[in-house]
């Protein structure tokens, strides 16, 4: 399995992430055994992309656009903590600049397993990237705890970067990873390439349910399917969880194979620049959106960061900017999360290819917006402002 | 298994098939500058009195009986739907009209140059047409249903001095057959019946507007001229069907650098009516999937899944007189839908609707039709519409 938007950086230790890959897949077929899973699926298969926007879609609809616009983004003198809590979507940014007046925005889709490898294996690669990140040398003491990190084992190098990446559940990134400093890679506990793969596995299922209108059958909706499955392994009411998973049902009641087209990630597909006006009123020119950390190749991105501020030489900065869509100053990341497309690739194979038997779908689907379906993240956000 | 609560979505959304409702008439309206609360509460409320009278066969507002042994003349009853919609302009907090702040995505589509990034004004001086305090759409039973029924508003604004104006119509019509002035199939890939109600409900943030809508209205100008100076084969790549049949493209190969395209089979049945033109299959051919149809709807998924940006759309064509270039006609594009942002991702995303005007590759192979630009705006509108209840749909944000 190559690396994510084919990066070279990995170098000897490419097959390792292969191995990771692999391994993972292995683990979620274990748990969600179809024969509709065939994830390095090859020519005889066409693309499919699957896309969604990087704002979370929950917080807004449960506390309101205002209130989880500031919420999504808060930050303490620790770093970010609305991130780590709302940024769901299998991206995260934060916002670059004093109070109010933010100048940079910045998001990136990496995900932590790949970084912890990088920075295990490749650790002066890594520290070039991270510094290129920061905009300032960053030290091998900042990432490693040591002036050279050749001198500690892989293992070691590895364990410190992943408390720094992406902390065990309840914990909180550090360092370059915190916000404060730099945002390197996914740290939500849910953004993660075992997540991801479990997402995409277990929705290779074949499930019918009847149209209650038209009493014909037809492919579970992704409420339908989630509120059918007795293993958590999406978040209904999300962006990227529910669009995924519908997608793949539907591709399984069609008898077809799916799989994820190579290199898997979660990548940047674009973001609306016409969105945002200058103070001037004219759009945002598209090259101020700048993607990295990947490529785009025969009319398919592969990015996994992008920043947008404002050049050098404009009387204005990103705080002066306004959206096009809701008339108000940019202010918060999450304006400008809700104007970028993420999404993954996906490779489907001819119909009818495997046997469907397709499992009926009979229980009700829960709605989203609904008190019930709010009630946990309304606490969340709660314990959140009270601290 | 819990049953849906009532529906409260005000008439005139068609969540299921009306053919009775062939005719549209959308008018814009201003509540009077310095208008206190009350004045604006009653003028409203009247208007919306008038509409709801004649809608059951009330008197005609000239023609009552005036004499001894006379008998009035009534409108006959249930030929028109009204629905009131409420604009970016009336939730100014300059104007005190309500203590309700604005939705966020409820903005004025005039200023800052064109509204969608492929979407332009037909002239510049057209920017904010479509758009005031407050719109009323009409749909009946024809053209004089809705007609009757807007004069009838009026007479009411000016025997009782409201403070009302009615400051434009945009009127337009169904087809019989099911087709758009470009002559291809248009509104049966719309979303199946037992789906719209999700799409087009509002649920969260505001309150007032929980079990309501937002309408966008979009008077879409077609330049038929350059449409039809396409070849067959390039206005059915651009859709993404079959002019004749309605069938989706399945695929196109190139013959001699010539696309030629193949469609799905249709049953032999009435495909409209079961449903074969809905949502064609994706196809994974990458000219078919930049068509309008694929475009439209990239990721194929239900309403009830956030970004799938699902809408209801419930189009009326209009024809306008001709200029000396052409006929001037279009397509009153009215959508609902639970979020604005779904409309705006629809419009705005590169990969859906916002790097082409209509539909084809922005970088097409030799062969592929042009991105031509057919379509532009001759007026526009965003409104939030409340559910019914009490006096009138919203009557609670002026109180």
């Amino acid at each position: 399995m190559r690396s994510p938007s084919d990066l070279a950086e990995l170098g000897d230790a490419a097959s390792r992430w292969a191995a990771v890959v692999e391994s993972s897949v292995a683990e979620a077929l274990a748990q969600d055994p179809t024969e509709h899973i065939a994830i390095d699926a090859g020519n005889e298969t066409q693309r499919r992309v699957v896309d969604w926007p990087a704002i979370p879609q929950r917080p807004r609809r449960c506390l309101g656009r205002v209130r989880a616009d500031r919420l999504v983004g808060l930050r303490d003198t620790q770093g970010d903590i609305g991130r780590l809590e709302f940024q769901d979507e299998y991206a995260e940014w934060r916002m670059v600049g004093e109070g109010d007046r933010p100048e940079r925005f910045e998001l990136t889709t990496e995900l932590p397993e790949y970084w912890e490898l990088l920075t295990a294996y490749q650790p002066r690669r890594a520290l070039a990237v991270l510094s290129a990140f920061a905009r300032r040398t960053v030290s091998a003491h900042e990432v490693f705890g040591a002036t050279d990190p050749e001198l500690l084992d892989v293992d070691e190098r590895g364990r410190r970067a992943r408390r720094m990446l992406a902390p065990e559940r309840g914990g909180r990134p550090a360092g370059l990873n915190n916000g404060v400093y730099a945002i390197t890679c996914l740290s939500h506990p849910t953004s993660t390439l075992d997540a991801l793969v479990r997402l995409v596995v277990g929705s290779a299922v074949p499930v019918l349910t009847q149209d209650r209108m038209t009493s014909t059958a037809r492919a579970a909706t992704a409420s339908e399917f989630i509120a059918s499955r007795s293993q958590a392994f999406a978040q209904d009411c999300r962006g990227s969880d529910p669009v995924v998973v519908e997608r793949i049902v539907s591709l399984a009641c069609d008898g077809r194979h799916i799989g994820v087209d190579a290199p898997l990630g979660v990548y940047v597909l674009g973001a609306q620049a016409h969105e945002l006006v200058t103070p001037h009123g004219d759009p945002v020119p598209p090259g101020w959106f700048r993607f990295s950390r990947g490529l785009r190749r025969a009319g398919v991105s592969r990015y996994q960061r992008m920043t947008l501020e404002v050049p050098s030489g404009q009387d204005f900065t990103l705080a002066d900017l306004r959206s096009r869509r809701t008339g108000e100053a940019i202010r918060h990341g999450a304006q400008i999360a809700e104007l970028v497309q993420v999404g993954v690739y996906l490779r489907a194979g001819a119909p009818d290819a495997v046997a469907v038997t397709a499992t009926p779908q009979k229980r009700k689907a829960p709605e989203c917006g609904t008190p019930s379906e709010c009630a946990e993240l309304r606490s969340r956000a709660d314990a959140m402002e009270r601290a | 298994m819990s049953s849906s609560p009532p529906c409260q979505l005000q008439d005139g959304i068609y969540l299921e098939r009306r053919d009775d409702r062939a005719a549209f008439l959308l008018a814009t309206l201003q509540i009077h500058r310095g208008s206190e609360r009350p004045d604006a509460l009653h003028a409203i409320e009247r208007v919306w009195q008038v509409l709801a009278e004649l809608r059951r066969g009330g008197v005609l507002r000239d023609l009552a009986d005036t004499r001894p042994a006379e008998a009035p003349v009534t409108a006959p009853p249930g030929t028109f739907d009204a629905l009131l919609g409420f604009g970016a302009s009336f939730f100014d907090p300059q104007r005190d009209l309500t203590d309700a702040p604005r939705p966020s995505l409820l903005v004025s589509l005039a200023g800052q140059g064109q509204p969608f990034p492929q979407l332009p004004w037909t002239a510049d001086d057209l920017a904010g047409r479509g758009e005031n305090d407050l719109c009323l759409q009409l749909t009946g039973r024809d053209q004089h249903a809705v007609g009757r029924a807007i004069v009838e508003a009026w007479k009411v604004i000016v025997d009782e001095q409201l403070s009302l104006t009615i400051t434009g119509t945009f009127d337009g019509f169904g087809r019989d057959d099911g087709r758009s002035w470009i002559g291809f199939h248009d509104g049966v890939s719309n979303i199946e019946p037992s789906m719209r109600r999700a799409a087009v409900e509002c649920r969260g943030d505001p309150d007032w507007n929980h079990g309501g809508t937002y309408l966008a209205f979009l008077r879409c100008g077609v330049n038929l001229g350059a449409w039809r100076r396409l070849t067959r084969t390039e206005q059915e790549l651009l859709v993404g069907r079959d002019k004749l049949t309605g069938a989706g493209l399945r695929s196109v190969t190139m013959r001699d650098g010539v696309p030629v395209p193949s469609a799905f089979s249709l049953p032999a049945d009435d495909a409209e009516a079961s449903g074969a033109f809905r949502d064609p299959p994706e196809t994974g051919d990458p000219i078919v999937e930049a068509s309008h149809i694929h475009r439209a709807n990239q990721n194929r998924a239900s309403a009830t899944t956030a970004a799938a940006h699902r809408i209801y759309r419930q189009g009326y064509e209009y024809l306008d007189g001709f200029a000396a270039t052409g006929p001037r006609l279009g397509l009153n594009f009215v959508s609902f839908q639970c979020e604005l942002d779904h409309l705006r991702q629809i419009l705005c995303l590169p990969s859906w609707l916002g790097e082409v005007n209509f539909g084809g590759r922005s970088d097409r192979a030799p062969g592929e039709p042009p991105p031509i630009s057919v379509i532009t705006l001759d007026a526009a509108g965003l409104y939030a519409v409340p559910p019914c209840s009490g006096r009138f749909p919203g009557a609670q944000l002026l109180v």
